[in-house]
């Protein structure tokens, strides 16, 4: 049925409005030809072939616009969205991505994290897919992703990533061993959980990610503001890991680990590196002290 | 089967559902001048929109989460 307000449209336009880019009449157009509307054109309001129809729609005569309209009315009822070709390419890869992996890991947490962070969670898993499998490719960057999610979530969409690219919430790491842990003790635990899980993620006290352009002395900087927020907000963990990607981040890592050992005699950490991730495992009960 | 449009264009996959973009770019519906907005509640620029969902009068940015939420919605 859509197909016939299609062909409707064209022989409105008429042949000398039509270029025909393989040697056939309208009739003979595929059923399930490509349909695009763009903007530049010599004049012309479509140009046709067996399998793609391309519409002008600034060159329709006032008379074939109304035949248009309901093409693209019915279209969008009947057989499809009407979608930006840049957006159709990035919904295809989208539509991709391990679902079973997502699912699972939106499932343990349902309940357990606020619909804020469920939704955060679940876009940054698609964002990690896309990331793993280059053959899943979207318009913009990683970067310019994040920070759509940024600003749709608020800054902290930016560690809630590092902590998906991280692993931190798959099967057997720290979330799900989280829950496991305050299940052990005596109280309600989905409760509980919830208000962690908002402290850990507020005041980012599982992690802190190294970047490239970050010194030995924003590291350190940044170490002992976490143990600072461990002795303040006194998490049900006694650790903080720093992790890096890449050579140059694995050396800041090292550098600040070796000035912060000169400075703190107990201080306390070991190796804990995943594939080509560098993670050095800090104690802050052995940095500057005070009970845990 | 999908009509697709290229970024340009947008103004011609607005005015076949009543839409017009006011002169700050957003998009807005012809008869009353309310924005039309996302699934979110946000208003949407022209120059972001990324689809007219199938069989709905959903309008989609095209922002990462307003597209995830789109494939969800499809699922």
């Amino acid at each position: 049925m859509v197909f016939e307000y299609l062909t409707t449209l064209l022989n409105a336009l008429g042949p000398d409005k039509i270029v025909f880019g393989d040697d056939i009449s309208i009739e003979e157009i595929d059923e399930n030809a490509e349909v695009k509307v763009k903007t530049e054109s010599q004049d012309k309001g479509a140009h046709v072939t067996r399998r793609e129809v391309i519409l002008y729609p600034s060159q329709f005569p006032r008379e074939a616009y109304s035949h248009y309209a309901t093409y693209i009315q019915q279209t969008k009822v009947e057989t499809g969205a009407v979608k930006r070709i840049d957006a159709s390419k990035d919904t295809k890869s989208l539509e991709h991505v391990d679902y079973d992996y997502i699912d699972n890991t939106i499932d343990f947490y349902d309940g357990l994290i606020s619909e804020n962070y469920i939704s955060l969670l679940r876009k940054t898993l698609y964002l990690h897919e896309v990331k793993e499998h280059p053959e899943l490719t979207l318009t913009k960057s990683i970067d310019e992703n994040k920070r759509d999610l940024a600003n749709e979530h608020g800054y902290e969409a930016y560690y809630v990533t590092h902590l998906v690219s991280s692993g931190y919430f798959d099967e057997g790491r720290f979330f799900r061993e989280l829950y496991e842990n305050l299940s052990e003790e005596r109280g309600p635990t989905d409760e509980q959980y919830w208000d962690e899980f908002e402290k850990i993620i507020g005041e980012k006290l599982i992690a802190i990610f190294v970047s490239s352009d970050d010194t030995a002395y924003d590291l350190k900087t940044s170490i002992k503001s976490g143990v600072a927020k461990h002795y303040m907000h006194r998490p049900p963990f006694n650790f903080i890991d720093v992790c890096g990607m890449g050579y140059k981040c694995g050396l800041t890592i090292d550098q600040a680990l070796e000035e912060l050992s000169n400075d703190f005699d107990e201080m306390d950490y070991e190796d804990r590196d995943r594939g080509d991730e560098r993670v050095v495992r800090i104690y802050p009960a052995t940095i500057g002290g005070g009970p845990f | 089967m999908e009509v697709k449009f290229e970024r340009e264009a947008v103004e011609h996959m607005l005015e076949p559902f009543g839409r017009t973009v006011d002169e700050d770019g957003y998009i807005i519906k012809e008869d009353t001048g309310e924005y039309q907005l996302n699934p979110d509640g946000d208003r949407i620029k022209a120059e972001d929109l990324a689809m007219v969902e199938h069989g709905s009068d959903i309008f989609v940015d095209d922002s990462f989460g307003s597209l995830v939420e789109h494939v969800e919605r499809q699922r």
